[in-house]
Formats: structure tokens, C-alpha cells, sequence
């Protein structure tokens, strides 16, 4: 009885200390983010004058000021994210489907060649393809950054098809063959409605991966017309060097996107993100 | 029988194709240009001209590569040491939550979701002499005779950056240890209670050598992410102030954005493509030693 009494409040205190850790450390999280809103709400005088406050008058005139601009890299990254999404999927899933279930000899060597392209920085990839572009033309257009995204994105995506396609019993698609179903057919009817779940992961890993890509489009995009997000905000820190709220509403615009799809899939997005990382 | 075997055969070649195709057209060939290409002295206005291994020469002996690796160096040892320390106790804390525990985890996690552009942008505002939330910080606590323009300083420049990526990735490593820990069974940590283990020798003789497999998994993803270290570095400081933040990336970045000198930015490339694979294979190879070992 003695010893319960005694123990009680040292657990109480520990968790109370644990729970002050923990809201010090989400402090740590959230507070720029909320830092960023409040002051792209500011004009310049009341930023430079009270960073650490609230905005003395709430005004949307630096969002209305970036937004045509914004809103044009926005869609930019959303096109060429998508795009990049649909295209791996496509091509990836067709890829392991070949090398682990049409009993496909040099299948493992084929899985191998891919896997390379893990270890592969992109840096080293990117001087030949600047020249490799302006020679064939596809410089400046959407392709340019579609393409090496997507090829980026096929050694991770393949690498968990494959896992997956693996784990699907052999007789699921014999019984189908025997009724005269095409290979063709099969894949798409039989193996990627049951393996809907890789097709989320590698979307997410893939979508954000394209979303957040900053060095190909670097080197690869000169028009401004095609900038992205990322690249559409470095230049605006060169340009409004002199007008910093407006460069906060440009990144809280960047942000909102994201956020938004946070509050929505945040589940789906952690799990998508995790088994990236996990290779095996 | 034979007929479909034939089937199979075109089956397989266009499944496999388009992405054997376009793998080998942007990854593998043009890694065999850049090694290519790092032989050569070669810019926009002059013709190609062989030169061996000159541009090696030359990035060896030059003063902002040696810094480039010491910085590599120090990127990864921060990253291992800070986030890997911290993400265990967030998430060695978060697993015994009874409440808030969706809450805690989200708002640790929110920052991954961000582009490390718009990180690199909200950190130089943060760190910004003017107006910057770490100046106002200061003033507010009787602490302003500290402020300064942060990352203006070589010695802490690089140091703050580290903050940043901290700040963006400790909740994706919390995730991960969250999910290892989880996989644990339950006998053990309960056995272990009954026995008296402390929470301290309970986190470090018992949870840390059962999710040892992942922090293996952090340390390789940690350390090869410090070799291809690049765009918050070239949001906040493109390697500035006096190559204190100055990595194998932003050299090659500003030697062919700048200078258009792309031999030389082949041979850094190379470089770095080398390091990467070194890396991979030595890493794993150590792992393997220390498990069969231990």
C-alpha cells in the first residue's frame, strides 16, 4: 500500500516532465512555420519593426502582389509533378511485372541493372544531359524535367514493385491464364487492383521527391515560364531582397500546398515516405 | 507451347522497354559521358581539348575541395550524432504516450513534408540580422548585445544550416525508430521491466540493440545524403561566406552555372559520384562485418 502511494506521483511527475519536453520540442516544429504566416501578413514597416508579434493589421496584399507569379511556378510543379507520378507508375509496375512474374530468366540481372541507379548521385548525370536536351530539343519544355524525374524515380519504384508483385501467390494468374485471359489483360485486371497499395507508396514517394527537386531544374530550365517552385522561389530571394514580406508570402504560398495535402493524407504520406528509406 | 513461349519473349520486352530505355539513356550513359567529359578542358566559347587528368589535379589542390570534404565530414557526423540521439528519445517517449501521442507525432513530422527550398528560405529569414526570428529572440530576452547576421559567420554558418536539416528530419527518423520500436515484442520490454531495468538501461541495453537494423538504415541514408548535400546550402549561403559551407555539390554547381567550365564540373561530379559508391559498398560491408562479429 506504502509503496503504491509512493510511486504514483514520480510517475506523474516524469510524464509531466515528458509531456514539457515534448510541447518544448513541438514549439521547435511549429513556431517558424507559424512565424512565416503571421509575418507574410505584415507590411515591411511593421516586419522590420515587430518580427516577433502579431501583425498590427491583417493585409493579404503580399499574397495578391506573388500570386500571379506563384501561381504559375504552382502549376508548373503540379504539371510536371503529375505527369512524373503517371508516367512512373506506368512504366516502373510494367517493369517489375517483366522481371518477377513472366518467368523471365535474366529477370534478376534486369532488377540489378535498376538497383544501380540508387547509388547514382544525380549530380553526375546532370552536365551530359544538359547537352544531351539542347541536342534532341527537349530543352525548355516540360519534358526536360519529366524525364529525368522519372528516371530518377524508377530505381526506388521498381525496387518496391518488385517486392510486392513477389509476395502475389503464382496461381492467382495461372487460374487466369487458363481461362484465356492475356498477359496484358491480367496485369491490368488481376495484379494492379491487388497491389493497389505499392501504387499509393510510390505515388507519394514520387510526387513529393519531383515536388521538392531543386538542382536538375537548377541546371536544366532557363525559361522563366517553366520554373517550378522551388527554383520560382530562389529567384524571387534574389529579386525581393528589398521587399522581404513579400518573399515570406511567397513562401507561404510554396508551403500551403503541401500542408494541405499533410492535413489530408497524413497517414498514407508517413507510411509512403518510411518505406522509402527501408531498402532492404 | 511454343507459341507462347514466343508470346512471353515479346511480353517481357514490352513490359521491361520503356523503362530500361529511359534508365539508360539518363543515368547510365550519361555517367559514362561524365567520366568522359572529366578529361577534357572544355566551356562554352573554346573548342574541347584533352587535358588527362589536369581537372583532377586541380580539385585536389584546391583549397575550397579540402574544405568541401572536412564540411561533408561534419554534415554527417552532426546528422548522425544530433538527430539520431534526439529522434530515439521523441521517439522512445512518443511509444509510452497515453494521450496526444497522433498530435506529437504530426507536428515532429510536418517539416518533412516542406521543399528544402522553402526550408532553406524560412531558415535565412530566421537567422536574418534585420528582422530574423532568432535576432527578435534575443532582443526580447535582454540577451540583443548577441545578435548578429548568422549566417555571415564562417564558423557558425555551417553549424545553424545543420540546425535546419535537424529540424526537417528528426521526425521522419522518429517515424522510423517509432515503427521499430513498435515491432518489438512485448514480452521482452515487460520481462524486463518485472526484472527491474531502469527506463535508461531500458532504452540502451534493450531497445537500441533490438532496432539496431534501422539505425544502420539512418546512418548509410545519413551519411550518403552529406555527400550529395546541396540545396539548403545553395538557398542560404551558396557555400559562402568564404567557403565555410562549401560542399562537392556547390562546387560543381557554380563551376558550370558560373564559369560554364564543364570539364571541370564533370570531374568534381565524378568525384562525388565515386565517393557515393565507395561509400554504399564500404558501409555495408562494415555492417556486415560488425553484426557477424557481434
Amino acid at each position: 500500500m506504502l509503496k503504491k502511494d509512493y510511486r504514483k506521483p514520480t510517475y506523474s511527475i516524469k510524464k509531466f516532465f515528458t509531456y514539457i519536453f515534448l510541447l518544448i520540442y513541438a514549439l521547435f516544429t511549429i513556431y517558424p512555420i507559424i512565424w512565416l504566416f503571421l509575418n507574410s501578413m505584415k507590411d515591411d514597416f511593421d516586419f522590420a519593426n515587430n518580427s516577433f508579434g502579431l501583425p498590427k493589421k491583417i493585409s493579404f496584399i503580399n499574397f495578391i502582389d506573388v500570386f500571379p507569379k506563384m501561381s504559375k511556378y504552382l502549376l508548373n510543379s503540379v504539371i510536371v509533378s503529375l505527369s512524373t507520378v503517371v508516367v512512373t507508375l506506368i512504366v516502373s509496375s510494367m517493369a517489375a511485372y517483366a522481371i518477377k512474374r513472366l518467368n523471365f530468366k535474366y529477370g534478376k540481372y534486369f532488377l540489378a541493372y535498376f538497383l544501380i541507379g540508387i547509388f547514382i548521385p544525380i549530380q553526375t548525370v546532370l552536365i551530359p544531359l544538359v547537352f544531351m536536351f539542347s541536342k534532341i530539343g527537349l530543352n525548355n519544355s516540360y519534358l526536360t524535367l519529366i524525364v529525368p524525374y522519372v528516371a530518377f524515380a524508377l530505381p526506388m519504384a521498381i525496387f518496391i514493385f518488385a517486392g510486392f508483385f513477389q509476395s502475389i501467390p503464382k496461381s492467382i494468374e495461372e487460374a487466369a491464364f487458363i481461362d484465356g485471359c492475356s498477359v496484358y489483360r491480367c496485369f491490368i485486371s488481376i495484379i494492379v487492383p491487388i497491389t493497389a497499395p505499392a501504387f499509393v507508396t510510390v505515388a507519394i514517394l514520387t510526387f513529393l521527391s519531383s515536388w521538392n527537386e531543386m538542382m536538375t531544374a537548377l541546371l536544366l530550365i532557363s525559361n522563366e515560364k517553366l520554373y517550378t517552385v522551388t527554383i520560382g522561389l530562389l529567384n524571387y530571394v534574389g529579386q525581393y531582397s528589398s521587399q522581404q514580406t513579400k518573399l515570406l508570402a511567397a513562401t507561404t504560398l510554396s508551403i500551403i500546398p503541401a500542408l494541405i495535402l499533410y492535413l489530408l493524407l497524413h497517414d498514407k504520406i508517413t507510411k509512403g515516405m518510411m518505406s522509402g528509406s527501408i531498402k532492404g | 507451347m511454343k507459341k507462347n513461349k514466343s508470346n512471353n519473349k515479346l511480353a517481357i520486352t514490352i513490359f521491361l522497354a520503356p523503362a530500361f530505355l529511359i534508365f539508360t539513356f539518363v543515368m547510365l550513359i550519361p555517367i559514362i559521358q561524365t567520366f568522359y567529359n572529366s578529361f577534357f578542358d572544355w566551356d562554352i566559347i573554346s573548342q574541347r581539348t584533352y587535358v588527362g587528368f589536369e581537372n583532377y589535379k586541380e580539385l585536389f589542390t584546391n583549397e575550397s575541395f579540402t574544405k568541401a570534404i572536412k564540411n561533408m565530414v561534419f554534415i554527417a557526423l552532426t546528422s548522425i550524432v544530433f538527430q539520431i540521439i534526439i529522434a530515439l528519445i521523441l521517439a522512445y517517449l512518443i511509444v509510452n504516450l497515453k494521450r496526444f501521442k497522433g498530435f506529437f507525432q504530426n507536428a515532429f513530422f510536418v517539416p518533412n513534408v516542406l521543399s528544402t527550398a522553402t526550408v532553406g528560405v524560412l531558415f535565412a529569414f530566421i537567422y536574418n540580422y534585420n528582422s530574423g526570428l532568432l535576432n527578435s529572440l534575443l532582443k526580447i530576452v535582454g540577451l540583443g548585445q548577441f545578435q548578429k547576421a548568422w549566417l555571415s559567420d564562417t564558423s557558425l554558418a555551417l553549424p545553424l544550416i545543420m540546425v535546419a536539416v535537424c529540424w526537417q528530419y528528426i521526425g521522419y527518423y522518429m517515424m522510423l525508430f517509432i515503427a521499430a520500436i513498435a515491432n518489438i515484442p512485448e514480452e521482452i520490454i515487460e520481462s524486463a521491466k518485472l526484472d527491474g531495468v531502469s527506463t535508461i538501461g531500458l532504452l540502451y541495453k534493450i531497445i537500441i540493440p533490438m532496432i539496431f537494423p534501422i539505425i544502420q538504415v539512418t546512418i548509410i541514408l545519413m551519411i550518403t545524403g552529406s555527400v550529395k548535400f546541396f540545396d539548403l546550402i545553395w538557398v542560404m549561403t551558396q557555400g559562402g561566406p568564404n567557403h565555410a559551407t562549401e560542399t562537392i555539390s556547390t562546387i560543381m554547381v557554380r563551376d558550370v552555372f558560373t564559369k560554364f567550365r564543364y570539364g571541370y564540373g564533370s570531374a568534381v561530379s565524378t568525384v562525388l559520384f565515386l565517393i557515393c559508391v565507395f561509400l554504399a559498398f564500404g558501409l555495408n560491408k562494415f555492417f556486415e562485418k560488425y553484426n557477424f562479429e557481434g
